[in-house]
């Protein structure tokens, strides 16, 4: 059965990418030819220029050791303590117990858990669990982190203080992220760059605010619009006169006056009827619906001119 | 009914018996039914060493031998058992029979219990660049040992119903005593002395199993 096919992928150094999709994409998969946890029938996995998948068995367990791995359920050892189950890949390597000893302290503080060193996962939080889960897998400083729905088990606040850690983790050890996720906001609020995956394929990808304020594949479309939720039904707007028009607009010119510039000098006026405005990373943007008053000519000529600051205008009632 | 004293020597010598038989039988029972249910496991579909054959062989000498009735694995085995330990009667005698049928049992229960392990712990370990071998021992053991406990009691436990059945080779032991006395001689007193004991024997293994299989799970919620 073939999960996944013609994926081509490129990840840098020291970036956050997410790898976004409906359930049964192929993320998952995807994830796991990158450790070879799953072994794809044909092409090659390059991490850190070795090539995956020419490895023996010795030399693969190797290099998987310095690749981190974390997961939706967590899968820490249930009989070991939180201490235990950070020291078990620490044990592999044969390092003296006081180190081992000192580095697992160490771990448990990047993560906060150092108070619960003793826990058994049954005694702990799925959050605290997950972090847990990150502990172990820094332990042997790893060059890549790999996240396969890590934050899909946990509620909204603790996702969000998770996806902070990572974040802190890819800043301060400069480990580059590799997640797998099905939701945008978990993309939105950490990755530097995204792909879109649908059956198997790669079908759109991007830096996240391209791709989130431009998505063109149907799919990708879909995702955002699950998580950005402006009210589409037909309301009030249509029966009281006037255009109304939708508005995009991103970078800079966020910041500029373009709207009451536009209608300057001109007898139209404006209602902003419904919007968002926010920014995306580090880009500010706005979607707004809003409705043009006055003689028709003169609401053509600002549109125009918005079009000349580069805002996108689509007119729903007149475009057909 | 109570016609003389209760030969309590003769009692103490039966729980003898049925203790040792018990003993060596699981002493040799528990690592052979481990090794041959951590196979059995292994080479099932979609496990790490996946070897159909291999998997459908093991599991059928398994359910052969586990559907043969014990008095009849008793005689059976014989010539093997006199082949293993110089005699085929007494309480040595019954220890191979003992094991060859409690062997499979326990390797059962073995590979119930390593099912058990949730596999992405297994993953996840595989994911560390753990070696194979210590993947076997460090992770799927160690997650099944309340399972594994668990399948040892339950294997005690069938055990000490066999062991009754050992008098048919001059084995010995309780199940026997309350054959000869308290069936064929009418010592109903005996009977009830002896079926006590069984009672409490299989009563302690259980407590003892099941304080084990607490200690061995550690899955405490707080």
């Amino acid at each position: 059965m073939t999960v996944i096919d013609h994926v081509s992928l490129e990840v840098a150094k020291g970036e956050i990418f997410g790898i976004i999709g409906p359930s049964g994409a192929g993320k998952s998969t995807l994830l796991r030819c990158i450790n070879l946890l799953a072994r794809p029938d044909s092409g090659t996995v390059t991490v850190a220029g070795v090539d995956m998948t020419r490895l023996g068995t010795k030399q693969l367990q190797e290099e998987r050791r310095k690749i981190g791995m974390i997961f939706q359920h967590f899968n820490l050892l249930s009989t070991a303590t939180a201490r235990e189950n950070v020291a078990f890949p620490l044990k592999l390597q044969k390092l003296p117990r006081e180190e081992i000893r000192r580095r697992v302290d160490e771990l448990l503080e990047t993560v906060g858990m150092r108070e619960h060193a003793d826990k058994y996962p049954a005694q702990l939080s799925g959050g605290q669990q997950q972090r847990v889960g990150i502990a172990r897998a820094l332990a042997n400083h790893p060059d890549v982190l790999l996240c396969d729905e890590a934050t899909s088990a946990l509620d909204q606040e603790t996702t969000r203080s998770v996806l902070e850690l990572l974040r802190d983790i890819n800043r301060k050890l400069g480990v580059t992220i590799l997640l797998v996720t099905h939701e945008m906001d978990v993309v939105r609020s950490i990755c530097d760059r995204v792909a879109v995956m649908h059956r198997g394929r790669i079908v759109e990808s991007g830096t996240t605010p391209e791709l989130l304020l431009r998505p063109r594949h149907p799919v990708t479309r879909e995702l955002v619009r699950q998580t950005e939720e402006p009210d589409e039904r037909p309301g009030f707007e249509a029966d009281a006169g006037g255009t109304v028009v939708r508005i995009f607009y991103a970078g800079e010119s966020a910041g500029e006056p373009v709207l009451s510039e536009a209608v300057s000098g001109t007898s139209v006026r404006f209602v902003i009827l419904r919007g968002i405005v926010s920014r995306i990373r580090d880009v500010p943007y706005g979607r707004l619906t809003v409705r043009l008053t006055g003689p028709s000519d003169e609401v053509q000529a600002v549109i125009e001119k918005l079009g000349r600051r580069g805002w996108e205008v689509e007119r729903p009632d007149v475009a057909g | 009914m109570w016609r003389d004293e209760i030969p309590w020597p003769l009692v103490w010598d039966a729980t003898r018996e049925t203790l040792i038989m018990l003993g060596a039988s699981l002493a040799f029972a528990v690592p052979i039914g481990l090794v041959i249910g951590v196979l059995i496991f292994l080479t099932s579909p979609g496990n790490f060493w996946q070897q159909t054959w291999v998997y459908r062989l093991l599991s059928l000498v398994v359910n052969v031998l586990r559907s043969v009735p014990f008095v009849i694995l008793l005689i059976y085995v014989m010539p093997l058992t006199r082949l293993l330990v110089g005699t085929s009667i007494g309480v040595e005698g019954a220890i191979p029979p003992l094991v060859i049928a409690a062997a499979p049992f326990f390797a059962r229960m073995t590979e119930i219990s390593l099912r058990e392990v949730d596999r992405g712990v297994l993953e996840a370990a595989e994911a560390m660049g753990t070696p194979r071998l210590v993947i076997i021992w460090r992770v799927l053991l160690r997650e099944a040992r309340g399972g594994l406990m668990a399948g040892v009691t339950m294997t005690a436990i069938n055990l000490v119903s066999y062991t009754a059945m050992a008098g048919v080779i001059g084995g010995g032991g309780l199940g026997d005593l309350a054959i000869r006395f308290g069936y064929q001689r009418f010592r109903s007193d005996v009977m009830f002395v002896t079926v006590v004991l069984l009672i409490v024997l299989v009563q302690l293994l259980q407590t003892g199993g099941d304080r084990l299989v607490r200690h061995f799970s550690r899955k405490t919620h707080n």
